[in-house]
């Protein structure tokens, strides 16, 4: 069992070395995210005008959230299309012959790049957020918190963006589910704002979905902890891990039956 | 000159026509490429939505105002794909030497180069950009002249930005991560009111990364007219154009051919 965890370890381990192996284009891939950082300080200002806070967020407050909820999602790399386009070229057939899991060394690898991009994200944007808003208002007790439900929020999300992956078994295109699934994640999620500040009728509607967990969820947690808070999301987000999970396993079991080896 | 404008027009609407043929042959990834931006952008105004049933006004700008920036910076994106799609291709024509096809050829390369492709992602925009704002803002004859003007200006000025920042190429080699970084702050930038930026940044978003130019000055124009800005943006649109051509130029004298061998079908 434990040799069977070191292989998975290795491929993270190797991942992960990868990725440093051009570490300028990591730090310059981030421009992006930093205008929209210093973009929305300005609209924060802006709206906040004379006010301390909205709903209950501080500008710091919001900013730091909008930092890790960028964090979170652009470390969530879009293994679908590695796996569409695997399934589609028929490559897929090499690896399902390897002594791994198919799945499980996607989800190292995820884990592997998501970890580089989520550090490297946190160092340069924490950089500038600290400078435009000053320092996070964030406890030590509560890192380990963080850091965990982020790992299962990354979790998560392999299982929803290996599903759409695996869907080219069957549609000639999985880039449309992706982008509405990745579009509602972001608005209905959290990501350029906490929920409370949306209209009373889309936050019940954002409740009741599981997009929550995955950015808004964690990102609040660093903001406003408790080990009674930590539990509860810990607990949603174990039930919906457990929704999507049996899916794509189903999505696999059924998929892989459509491949077909010709040898020659 | 009357002949040589009528056969530029030939050539430049017959290269439009056989790219549109070609994005519509294949016509469910058409759909589904337009109908992803559609989706995109469209939640984008939902983001905005939400944020202004809180806000209500931002510095003088209200949820209208969005709107209506929103449909002028797709419409003028989405031309801007639709009939110079290769602007943004310029850094990677330049580096990988393909710049050689258009300075065979008799027509002028910058143009040539430059209508030659077609940007599949814009086309949603294009058609994105006039159902906002038939839909969902006050339409007017007024409003939808100055719509469709803006529309033109902001095209012009990002196939010129595109360009520009792409012939950095002729200087700096490798230049594709640059070129497209700095297309992607300008668009980023035209995205926002303008009133929420101050000093210095305020005064780059009207000028280097002129994305200020695209979105927040048509939107004011379009909210109460004013004849300064709408001579301000038509002659944005012009400097910008000559600012593109002459850069080019410029860097044209550096260039040196890769000796690659290519082949087009059109």
């Amino acid at each position: 069992m434990i040799r069977q965890w070191r292989k998975y370890a290795g491929i993270f381990s190797i991942t992960v070395r990868q990725q440093w192996a051009y570490p300028l284009e990591q730090v310059l891939s981030n421009v992006f995210l930093l205008i929209i950082l210093y973009v929305f300080t300005q609209l924060w200002k802006a709206t906040l005008g004379d006010r301390d806070s909205i709903e209950g967020y501080t500008l710091a407050q919001l900013m730091w959230y909008m930092l890790l909820a960028e964090g979170i999602h652009l470390s969530q790399i879009r293994v679908n299309l590695d796996i569409d386009r695997e399934v589609r070229s028929g490559d897929i057939a090499y690896r399902l012959n390897k002594p791994v899991s198919y799945l499980l060394y996607y989800y190292a690898e995820f884990l592997g790049r998501g970890a580089v991009r989520l550090a490297v994200i946190l160092v340069t944007g924490g950089a500038l957020v600290w400078w435009l808003v000053g320092p996070p208002p964030l406890i030590a007790a509560a890192l380990p918190a963080v850091l965990l439900a982020v790992l299962i929020s990354h979790t998560i999300s392999f299982c929803i963006n290996a599903g759409v992956g695996l869907l080219a078994f069957w549609t000639e295109d999985s880039s449309g589910p992706w982008l509405l699934i990745d579009r509602l994640r972001m608005i209905l999620g959290g990501l350029l704002m906490p929920i409370e500040v949306f209209p009373d009728f889309i936050a019940q509607v954002a409740r009741w979905l599981p997009f929550q967990y995955l950015i808004y969820g964690p990102a609040r947690l660093s903001l406003i902890y408790s080990p009674a808070a930590a539990l509860s999301l810990y607990g949603h987000q174990a039930l919906w891990l457990a929704v999507f999970g049996t899916v794509l396993a189903l999505l696999y079991r059924r998929g892989v039956r459509e491949v077909s080896v010709s040898g020659g | 000159m009357a002949a040589r404008w009528r056969a530029w027009t030939r050539f430049v609407t017959a290269y439009w026509r056989i790219n549109l043929a070609a994005v519509l042959e294949y016509r469910a990834s058409f759909i589904s490429q337009v109908l992803g931006m559609f989706i995109n952008d469209g939640i984008w105004l939902a983001f905005w939505a939400l944020f202004f049933a809180r806000a209500k006004v931002v510095r003088g700008w209200d949820a209208q105002d969005i709107i209506t920036l929103w449909a002028v910076i797709t419409l003028a994106f989405g031309l801007h794909c639709a009939l110079a799609g290769n602007a943004l291709r310029l850094a990677t024509l330049i580096t990988r030497g393909q710049l050689d096809y258009y300075l065979a050829l008799p027509k002028d390369p910058l143009v040539h180069m430059l209508i030659s492709d077609v940007n599949l992602f814009g086309l949603g925009d294009a058609l994105f950009g006039p159902v906002v704002y038939l839909l969902l803002t006050p339409v007017t004859w007024e409003r939808t002249a100055l719509f469709l003007i803006s529309g033109l200006c902001g095209a012009v000025i990002f196939a010129s930005f595109g360009v520009i920042t792409g012939s950095l190429a002729f200087w700096l080699g490798n230049a594709e991560t640059l070129a497209r970084q700095a297309f992607e702050g300008m668009l980023n930038f035209s995205t926002y009111p303008d009133a929420i930026f101050n000093g210095a940044v305020k005064v780059v978003i009207y000028t280097v990364l002129p994305g200020a130019v695209v979105g927040s000055l048509p939107a004011r124009l379009m909210r109460q007219f004013d004849g300064r800005l709408l001579a301000a943006e038509l002659g944005a649109a012009v400097l910008f154009a000559l600012v593109a051509v002459g850069v080019f130029r410029l860097g044209l004298r550096r260039y040196e051919s890769g000796n690659l061998l290519t082949m087009r079908g059109q």
